[in-house]
């Protein structure tokens, strides 16, 4: 609930200001004695609704949990000032040290792979229309239509011991790689991942493709009398004009990868032993089954300062490529 | 593009963070509870006509299948005799229910019951924190003191000020329906080995071997989602170490240590069986929900379970039986056990009275027997009789029976701590993967268990 609030309610106040500081002076009704300043406070008044919400479902809960994250406290009992012992823990716990570094490996999954796969897709398609396009693009599409439970049930299916890889496998005389992929402590990780990939994919893939239709054809014409082959005309026409896609797409897949919690939620719990466990997944355990309300708010606060810190990063660098 | 405005954005937005946070700045939680916690003063009452007319929330955890069967039933029967109280009732999911708790029975309006587990991860966190309401005037009253068994009056009891459990004040009470942990076997596979219901764990074991040469899977479990373990592990701690032990290390008392409750002993013939090829080949990689459904389609000869857990088609519980695993040195099985549900009140609840009459009602004889009726073990009451067409029931009833008469019952182990339960789980798949030891899987909940004493502050 909260999370669905907070996304709209930020979506409707961003570009509120925008609308707000550009068309007021333009607007031919409004006579003003002091255009600037009336200008300032009609803005605010615009923004007043959706900033009221947005302080009491996301503000004011941050606030709580930063405060919190700075106390030992089990939900029910009088909280002990900790400090920064919870903050420490991320050095010290051998855990949540474990849940980073998934972290990273999970980045590999969610963000850089989907990515690529996005770009030779878009790069096949740039050229020239292919058969069928849509429907491809739909199937492909498909994966970010459904709820995450949903896409954990499926995988959990896929990579059961008698489920569809391990017939596969069977079927083309690889029997011997057939396994619990999801209680193998070398394979879950990375089955997770590849679970991941397969929904991110085609986010990118229809963002990048979008893309290059927004590319002008010149370009691709320009490159081509210069004798540029696919592999040039991608580097040098597509890749650059899909800055922005690009931007966004990286922006929301290392989001995902940095919040991912259901798919592992719902198919290992973290498991076998700790190896698929997450930073999202300990601040549950520690927030909801093993009361320790402290600690569960410091990985939340350090989560939110990485995401703010990494799409302020991305976007950062989309701009600065712009001039 | 929009570079300067977003980083002012951002700006008044940490401002408004921090403004929040020194808004919000006093110390959270509530005080000390020793006070809160006192028995109360006043008669308990217990003549329904003095009660008026009453709406009590109830808030549970029987969301679905004979749960849901059972709860409707005892509900249904209760408004008949006590006509001036209407229950409400709400079910939650049993992990969202223990997640929600704290912050429900702070609310200005929490339910009247709640179903906080037992141990300390629910209950036991909710004594300390004042939240429920010490029971001992309607213990009195009710005479539950007296008619409930000690082993299961034990696992609803703190003291006052709540740094011990297992003794001192009612902080909740037990219903008429057990929950505990049970061998589940399937009758045609037994006779297929040519084998009768073990009566020691030496001629159990046989049974594994015997299954396993035969071809038959002799252990049905998964544990892909880390829920597969404990059944099979508790019930071999159970058949090993001494029943007084693991309860007195379950509630931290005469000091003993996990390393005295058969633990270890169960953790290395876990591991045994596990090598030996006496569980599923599949175990890490099946969700412990499928691996019962398969049990139930004739994949295997046994599978541990709690009571109650099987997802049987109608008709289909005359092909299995059930037991408590035998105990190794031949004396009374002892089963992991408890209430199905332990319902304490509200300490906010405006209508302690009638709430406790329903508690009362809800331990009493004839939950009992609409327990039996809608199909489930009942508890507390050792003379209900089983029908004759379920023999699966039948089994039940009779270790229900024989667990109330002999009072062989044990606390869950993970009551002992928050955390033990991860701790156990997340242990043994290392150990199953060969990633680790017994020592370590011994060792790693010892510091669990010995590190939470030292938080309770005795």
């Amino acid at each position: 609930m909260a999370t669905v609030k907070d996304r709209s309610s930020s979506r409707t106040a961003l570009p509120d200001t925008g609308a707000a500081d550009r068309d007021a002076p333009s607007r031919p009704g409004i006579r003003l004695r002091s255009p600037r300043r009336r200008r300032r406070l009609l803005g605010l008044a615009y923004l007043a609704p959706a900033l009221l919400i947005y302080a009491y479902v996301v503000l004011l809960p941050a606030g709580q949990g930063l405060q919190l994250s700075f106390y030992h406290w089990d939900g029910v009992t009088s909280a002990s000032w900790a400090g920064l012992a919870n903050y420490t823990g991320f050095l010290t716990d051998a855990t949540l040290r474990q849940a980073v570094t998934h972290t990273l490996f999970f980045i590999l999954f969610f963000s850089v792979l989907p990515i690529i796969l996005g770009l030779i897709s878009a790069a096949l398609t740039a050229r020239k229309d292919v058969r069928g396009a849509g429907f491809y693009r739909s199937v492909i599409f498909l994966p970010q239509v459904l709820t995450p439970a949903v896409v954990a049930v499926v995988w959990k299916q896929i990579y059961a011991p008698d489920g569809p890889l391990n017939s596969v496998l069977t079927a083309v005389g690889l029997g011997g790689l057939a396994r619990g992929w999801l209680g193998d402590f070398t394979w879950a990780l990375p089955a997770l991942g590849l679970a991941g990939t397969w929904a991110a994919y085609g986010l990118c893939m229809v963002l990048f493709v979008a893309g290059t239709h927004t590319i002008p054809g010149e370009l691709y014409d320009a490159a081509r009398m210069d004798g540029a082959g696919p592999v040039r005309e991608f580097f040098t026409v597509t890749l650059p004009g899909l800055r922005g896609q690009l931007a966004v797409v990286l922006t929301l897949t290392l989001l995902g990868a940095i919040r991912v919690f259901d798919i592992v939620w719902l198919t290992t719990k973290g498991g076998p032993g700790t190896s698929t466990i997450t930073p999202t997944v300990v601040l549950y355990q520690r927030a909801f089954t093993n009361p320790d309300v402290g600690a569960a708010c410091a990985i939340g606060v350090v989560l939110a300062l990485v995401s703010l810190l990494v799409s302020l990063v991305v976007v950062k660098l989309a701009e600065g490529a712009d001039r | 593009m929009v570079s300067s405005r977003r980083t002012r954005r951002i700006t008044g937005g940490a401002v408004a963070l921090a403004a929040a946070g020194l808004l919000a700045a006093c110390v959270p939680g509530t005080s000390g509870a020793s006070s809160a916690n006192s028995a109360g003063k006043g008669a308990a009452v217990t003549d329904p006509a003095a009660m008026g007319t009453v709406t009590l929330n109830v808030l549970d955890t029987f969301s679905g299948g004979t749960d849901n069967a059972w709860m409707t039933a005892v509900v249904k029967a209760f408004e008949k005799q006590y006509p001036d109280i209407t229950v409400k009732r709400t079910s939650m999911a049993w992990g969202d229910a223990m997640a929600a708790l704290p912050l429900k029975l702070k609310s200005p309006n929490a339910p009247d019951i709640v179903p906080a587990n037992n141990g300390w991860q629910s209950m036991g966190t909710l004594v300390r924190g004042g939240l429920l309401l010490n029971l001992d005037r309607y213990a009195k009253a009710y005479g539950w003191k007296q008619s409930i068994p000690q082993s299961i009056l034990s696992e609803h009891e703190f003291t006052a000020d709540g740094k011990q459990m297992g003794t001192g004040s009612m902080f909740g009470a037990p219903v008429a329906r057990a929950s505990l942990i049970e061998v589940y076997y399937n009758r045609s596979l037994l006779k297929k080995i040519g084998a009768r219901v073990p009566a020691t764990l030496a001629e159990f074991q046989a049974d594994l071997a015997k299954a396993k040469s035969a071809g038959i899977t002799p252990i049905v479990a998964g544990n892909s989602d880390q829920n597969g373990v404990t059944q099979t592990l508790y019930s071999l701690m159970n058949a090993l170490g001494e029943q007084s032990r693991i309860s007195d290390f379950v509630y931290s008392r005469n000091d003993v240590a996990i390393t005295g409750t058969g633990f270890p002993k169960a953790v290395s013939t876990f591991k045994q069986w596990f090598d030996k090829g006496y569980l599923a080949k599949d175990f890490a990689g099946v969700a412990s929900a499928d691996a019962a459904q398969s049990f139930v389609n004739g994949r295997g000869l046994f599978h541990f379970d709690y009571s109650g857990s099987l997802p049987l088609k109608a008709g289909q519980s005359k092909d299995f039986g059930s037991f408590v695993l035998p105990r190794a040195d031949g004396g009374k099985p002892v089963a992991t056990a408890s209430s199905a549900a332990n319902f304490s009140i509200s300490s906010k609840s405006r209508h302690a009275d009638a709430a406790a009459a329903f508690l009362n009602f809800a331990a009493g004889q004839q939950a009992a027997e609409l327990a039996v009726e809608n199909g489930t073990m009942p508890l507390l009451h050792p003379d209900v009789k089983a029908p004759s067409a379920d023999p699966l029931l039948a089994d039940d009833v009779a270790i229900a029976q024989g667990i109330s008469t002999n009072g062989t019952s044990v606390p869950y182990l993970d009551w002992a701590t928050p955390t033990l339960y991860t701790t156990v789980n997340t242990t043994m798949q290392s150990l199953l993967a060969g990633k680790t030891s017994e020592q370590a899987v011994v060792a790693a909940a010892d510091r669990d268990a010995r590190a939470y004493v030292k938080t309770l502050g005795k």
